[in-house]
């Protein structure tokens, strides 16, 4: 998808430079173990199982994809050797490479590709992500051992970004069939890496597979990995985290808080790597059924109203930019999006007085005696809930809407989203493809996921309908534009932040390269001792 | 049992009582004059002084989204010590009648009675809360309703136990041969003979009490933001420590404090009104 992501390439580029005023990777010597340091324990390693964006980030140099696309957004061979979109655009065929057998010996081919996407779309299998990967999967004909042709039952144009993404990553059939729940810790793939062992609640750890002879797409070698082994341990709490990387126990760490950064950036040892996130950005889904928020004036009075400048000063300071629409600048960005809401309390309070909301006792709004209450279905991190909910209750609370934070655990909260419960959730959504807007916004998806705004317009589902049928770039990057405009018009969400995947590692680690949706692909990563 | 006057001579003289006393005093004041007294507004937020030190601009250093700590800490006061009165209030208002009923009539009643207090007493009394918050769903009302069931096990042994040996009194006996109605005798001859421990107890529960509630906070089942309580601002300090360990220092000194100030007061009452119950 050739749409602008000038500002995600600036930032890449950056480090890039950083990196060349040193070593390459090529001189930095083999061997050793890579620990590296999550902030969160994955519900699966199973790609076609997992809902969670911690398993791709594990399993990104586990399992291979039919193609791969890096931060260039460029899609490149990788299992498939080469492929053609039928004319119609419902269908796919690939051309496989010959010489690639999974980490349990088993050879990869068409049967494999048709086994592993059956696999998704099977009633009895629980799939997470991946099923929408596959959206009107019509089934996949083995046209000889290395080819296979993928059908739609419509034309689908983001297959081949979703192909190049984790959820549709490829396993050994035979480990599924024969190890059944085995592939929830795991997974047979065939890339660089292989998983040796997962201890619950602990890490994971994955080593060098001896037999990866080729060149990996994210490559300038062939060969595999470099590092012997790579342990993945499991660190919820952002402040140990960061500090297990400082005492050396750990090489690497994801999400580093906004506390710690700048010690992190003014230490030498340590090089830190932010890379915009692809798909949409910290967003607050607004329930446009529930009064208030079924006028669109209070809606936009929010829009107006939420400070995105106090949450890039404190909680989010250096570690997220400020968001505009319904996906981040990294996958569409326009100077419209960007004009939509400005900070404006003044013009809140006169939507807000528009509507019908008075200025009431304690500075909150009222009518017909009514106060100006707004639930806010927040995440319960453990250490208080969602980190924009207090700053976003605050900033309302100067326009004179009552925000109630309604922090809960994961199931209770997914529970009021798809209930239409509450006044909608703050949450985000790593899609790679601006089809990413068709789960938040399709009216088939209110009481599922993600149309946690619980809009049903026909108008939007017609073009987000044609976005998925389109296959010429411009006309795509038009349509996903009209589409966002329209959510903005209509202030179906509070846009909040376009979050950055925040990597710190120490100095002496060198060649971390990154996938599109920004997890890490580590064969070429090398410590220098 | 001591007299009244003579009661408050000698816990004048029983040091750790005064220390408790006063600084529980202290506190007490703090908290009823914290709208007064606190420098700033505890709720709002100041995103461009986050993360002050204490010093000269903020006394205790501001917090993560620039809310003053110093207005916190006192406000977190507040609360505190209401959700502990309260919650001792209602493990008291029901362990107590239980214990006195349960004791008095014995026989079946008893049997009934105290088997459900043993089933409630063999679960630890935070996670009992923990449980009891989870089903009533979170919030602060909730936690004290929480805390305070959680300890009525404790209650009704202690005034059963009390009551068991009370009613074997010789006075209990000739109240009941003038022809005393149990009402009388339960709480004109009976009751006064448990209230010494029940004071000491419910004094050393008071400081169990603000622990288990900042605890269920500290977990997010208690007070919801942006409400200043000091088991949630431990919570939300916590991944501060490296960089402002004032957001979490002080509340965390608030609880010690208060609870120290609760325990050396329910000691020294012991010492006072119960030397039997003296380990």
């Amino acid at each position: 998808m050739p749409l602008s992501r000038s500002s995600r390439l600036t930032l890449v580029f950056a480090c890039v430079l950083a990196l060349l005023g040193t070593t390459s990777a090529a001189n930095a010597q083999g061997g050793g173990s890579l620990v590296i340091a999550l902030d969160q324990e994955p519900p699966t390693l199973d790609p076609h199982a997992s809902p969670s964006a911690v398993t791709f980030q594990i399993i990104a140099s586990v399992t291979e994809n039919l193609v791969y696309r890096g931060l260039d957004g460029k899609l490149v061979p990788w299992l498939a050797e080469s492929w053609t979109s039928a004319r119609d655009g419902r269908s796919v065929t690939f051309k496989l490479r010959r010489d690639v057998k999974f980490h349990d010996g088993t050879p990869f081919n068409a049967d494999a590709v048709k086994f592993n996407f059956d696999r998704i779309v099977d009633p009895k299998f629980k799939a997470g992500g991946s099923r929408s990967a596959l959206a009107g999967y019509a089934g996949s004909k083995v046209l000889d051992e290395f080819t296979v042709q993928v059908s739609f039952e419509n034309p689908y144009a983001p297959f081949l970004a979703y192909a190049a993404g984790g959820t549709l990553g490829i396993v050994s059939p035979k480990a599924v069939r024969e190890t059944g729940d085995l592939v929830h810790t795991r997974p047979v793939g065939s890339g660089p890496f292989m998983i040796k062992d997962y201890v619950a609640k602990d890490r994971t750890t994955m080593v060098k597979n001896p037999a990866y002879t080729r060149k990996a797409p994210w490559s300038d070698r062939a060969g595999g990995a470099l590092v012997d082994t790579v342990v993945w341990k499991f660190v919820p709490e952002a402040g140990t985290r960061v500090t297990t990387l400082e005492s050396g126990e750990t090489q690497g760490v994801y999400l580093v808080p906004a506390q710690s950064l700048p010690r992190i950036e003014k230490n030498t040892a340590m090089r830190v790597d932010k890379i915009p996130y692809p798909g949409a950005p910290r967003i607050w889904l607004l329930n446009i059924t529930k009064p208030p928020l079924d006028d669109v004036k209070v809606r936009r009075a929010l829009n107006y109203a939420v400070d995105k400048e106090a949450l890039l000063a404190t909680v989010y300071k250096g570690i997220a930019l400020k968001a505009f629409a319904p996906l981040t600048a990294a996958m569409l960005d326009d100077p419209t999006l960007r004009q939509a809401y400005p900070f404006d309390p003044a013009k809140a309070q006169a939507l807000l007085a528009e509507a019908g909301w008075q200025p009431g006792a304690e500075g909150i709004r009222t009518k017909a005696g009514a106060r100006l209450e707004i639930v806010l279905n927040a995440i319960e991190y453990g250490g208080g809930p969602e980190p924009t909910a207090q700053l976003i209750q605050s900033s309302l609370r100067e326009v004179g809407v009552d925000v109630k934070i309604k922090a809960q655990a994961r199931p209770p909260w997914y529970e009021d989203n798809y209930r239409c419960a509450t006044h909608g959730p703050v949450m985000f959504l790593r899609a790679t493809d601006p089809d990413g807007l068709y789960p938040l916004f399709h009216s088939s998806l209110v009481g599922g996921n993600f149309n946690w705004s619980c809009v049903k317009n026909a108008k939007l589902d017609q073009l987000l309908e044609h976005g998925r049928r389109e296959f010429d770039p411009a006309k795509r990057r038009a349509i996903y534009l009209a589409i966002e405009q329209m959510a903005l018009d209509e202030a179906l969400t509070v846009p909040l932040l376009d979050e950055l995947s925040v990597w710190a590692f120490r100095a002496g680690v060198r060649g971390v390269k990154y996938n599109f949706a920004t997890y890490p692909v580590l064969s070429d990563a090398a410590i220098q001792k | 049992m001591a007299e009244g006057p003579n009661l408050a001579r000698r816990l004048v003289r029983h040091r750790g009582a005064v220390a408790g006393l006063a600084i529980l005093s202290a506190l007490g004041l703090l908290a009823l004059g914290a709208p007064w007294l606190s420098p700033r507004d505890p709720i709002k937020t100041s995103p461009r002084t986050a993360l002050q030190a204490p010093g000269s601009g903020y006394l205790l250093g501001s917090d993560q989204f620039g809310r003053d700590v110093a207005s916190r800490v006192l406000h977190g006061a507040r609360i505190s010590l209401v959700v502990g009165l309260i919650s001792v209030s209602i493990a008291v208002g029901i362990g107590a009648p239980i214990g006195l009923v349960s004791g008095y009539y014995g026989s079946r009643l008893d049997a009934v009675l105290m088997r459900v207090i043993d089933v409630l007493l063999a679960f630890p009394g935070i996670l009992l809360a923990l449980a009891i918050v989870s089903v009533l769903t979170p919030g602060l009302g909730n936690v004290m309703i929480a805390v305070g069931l959680a300890a009525v096990p404790t209650y009704a042994r202690l005034v059963r136990a009390s009551v068991l040996s009370a009613r074997e009194q010789v006075y209990v006996e000739a109240a009941r041969a003038i022809g005393g109605r149990d009402r009388t005798i339960l709480t004109r001859y009976i009751l006064p003979n448990v209230v010494a421990p029940l004071i000491v107890t419910a004094t050393l529960g008071l400081g169990t009490a603000i622990l288990s509630a900042a605890a269920l906070s500290f977990l997010g089942l208690g007070s919801q933001p942006p409400t200043a309580e000091w088991g949630r601002m431990l919570a939300e300090g916590r991944d501060y420590l490296r960089e402002a360990w004032w957001i979490s220092t002080f509340p965390g000194l608030g609880i010690m404090l208060t609870v120290l100030a609760m325990n050396l007061l329910g000691d020294g009452l012991r010492d006072l009104l119960d030397p039997r119950l003296k380990v």
